[in-house]
């Protein structure tokens, strides 16, 4: 793999995880952002108040993992297994909280920025995985 | 790296004849003194014949007639030192990523940075793989104690499981309903994984033995369904906190089985750990996938 390709894969990761962390602060439901339903619902002591923060701990973990890599340019199960658990915040966070409030959240940026990011993410970490194959098979 | 200045192909040069290549190639491959030298300088991009001497503990002779054997794998530059030639660096990529499937199908532990997991997983895989080795008995105990373990934990958790996903779903009455779909949810996981390896890498290998250690995927599950039982019966899942834990804890075991699936079929069906980890990852997109449909 060219340090071009390799460049480009890393940075849709990057891209993926900024997006993800961008969704946190945009609005979601009547302007709210989800940091702002987070600061509501965990005043009213809602069990499952810590949900609308997965996307931002999901966006940090997937930063830091790509970062990594990026920076060492070394490909590490470590940060794939932590690309996992970011994805896996995401996928915990969406059938939580989707299900019930989808119809509402449709009207609002956030989560396309969030569904985007995922997309990325998940993208990014497939072509890694497949491309290090394709290396290691030449 | 001197994998980095890598020929693309075998055949870009036209300089020495291919056939010949080819046997310069793997009878270089074929000794293992001579792979460590290629190792060594690969590895260096150069390297002295007083620190290839040091390393290889092995008199001088020994070294110059390797090295010799090798003229076609190996130059020599003014200042005295060793290089890899563009077969050598061929070789010695191949020596890097293939070595394993090469000579044995046991993974050497390069590749596993998790020596945690890695631990368990070869305990595990030890008991169960090889217990013809062992006792029969005991590993049978081990493959079916899962089992067992996953059918009460579910029905005690009140949990259906989809994949790597458990729901809470506790307005289901029909008897062993949990349970069952613990045992069923196994026998799907087994058949699309082994699906996926037969149809995406074309593997048919060692599908018995597979299926007698596929259930150590489930370790981290198990875990999890145990964690989560006495959360429920503590009420600490009824807390904030408590929840948040329970969640990040089945995320980072969910994360633990995908790892062990991928180690397992690199144990056993000889797939690569990346391949593998693409395995698990699109298993778990499906289970997402149903799980969110499902709750819709």
């Amino acid at each position: 793999m060219n340090l071009k390709s390799f460049l480009d894969i890393k940075l849709l990761g990057i891209v993926g995880a900024i997006l993800v962390l961008l969704s946190e602060i945009l609005p979601w439901s009547s302007s709210y952002s989800l940091l702002e339903i987070y600061v509501i619902t965990i005043n009213v002591q809602i069990e499952n108040a810590f949900l609308f923060l997965f996307p931002i701990v999901s966006g940090i973990l997937s930063l830091i993992a790509n970062i990594i890599q990026f920076t060492k340019l070394k490909e590490k199960v470590e940060f794939y297994i932590l690309d996992i658990m970011s994805l896996g915040l995401l996928f915990l966070f969406f059938f939580e909280i989707i299900p019930d409030e989808l119809i509402y959240y449709l009207d609002y940026i956030g989560i396309y920025f969030c569904i985007s990011g995922l997309l990325f993410i998940l993208i990014n970490l497939i072509l890694r995985l497949t491309s290090n194959k394709k290396k290691d098979v030449k | 790296m001197a994998q980095d200045k890598f020929p693309k192909e075998l055949r870009e040069n036209n300089d020495i004849d291919l056939d010949e290549k080819e046997s310069e190639f793997y009878y270089a491959l074929g000794h293992d003194l001579r792979r460590k030298i290629i190792k060594i300088i690969g590895e260096n991009e150069y390297s002295s014949f007083t620190s290839l001497k040091k390393q290889l503990e092995v008199s001088t002779g020994t070294i110059y007639h390797h090295l010799e054997t090798l003229s076609k794998l190996i130059g020599q530059k003014k200042n005295k030192k060793y290089y890899l030639t563009d077969l050598g660096l061929v070789a010695y990529n191949s020596l890097q990523n293939n070595i394993k499937i090469i000579e044995t199908p046991e993974l050497d532990g390069k590749e596993l940075r998790m020596p945690l997991f890695a631990e368990i997983s070869d305990f595990l895989l030890k008991n169960t793989i090889k217990f013809e080795k062992r006792s029969k008995i005991y590993s049978f105990i081990i493959v079916f104690g899962f089992l067992i373990g996953g059918f009460i934990f579910c029905e005690l958790n009140r949990s259906y499981s989809i994949l790597l996903f458990f729901r809470r779903f506790e307005n289901f009455e029909v008897p062993i309903f949990y349970g069952v779909s613990f045992l069923l949810n196994f026998i799907v996981f087994y058949f699309l994984i082994e699906a996926m390896s037969r149809i995406i890498y074309g593997n048919y290998t060692n599908s018995k033995i597979f299926l007698r250690s596929f259930p150590i995927v489930f370790f981290p599950i198990l875990l999890y369904l145990v964690i989560d039982w006495l959360f429920l019966i503590s009420g600490i899942i009824d807390n904030t906190f408590g929840y948040l834990i329970n969640k990040m804890l089945m995320i980072f075991l969910q994360a633990c089985s995908i790892w062990v699936l991928s180690y397992t079929l690199n144990r056993i069906k000889e797939i690569k750990m990346e391949s593998g980890l693409i395995i698990g990852l699109l298993i778990y997109l499906s289970g997402f996938i149903i799980i969110l449909f499902a709750s819709l």
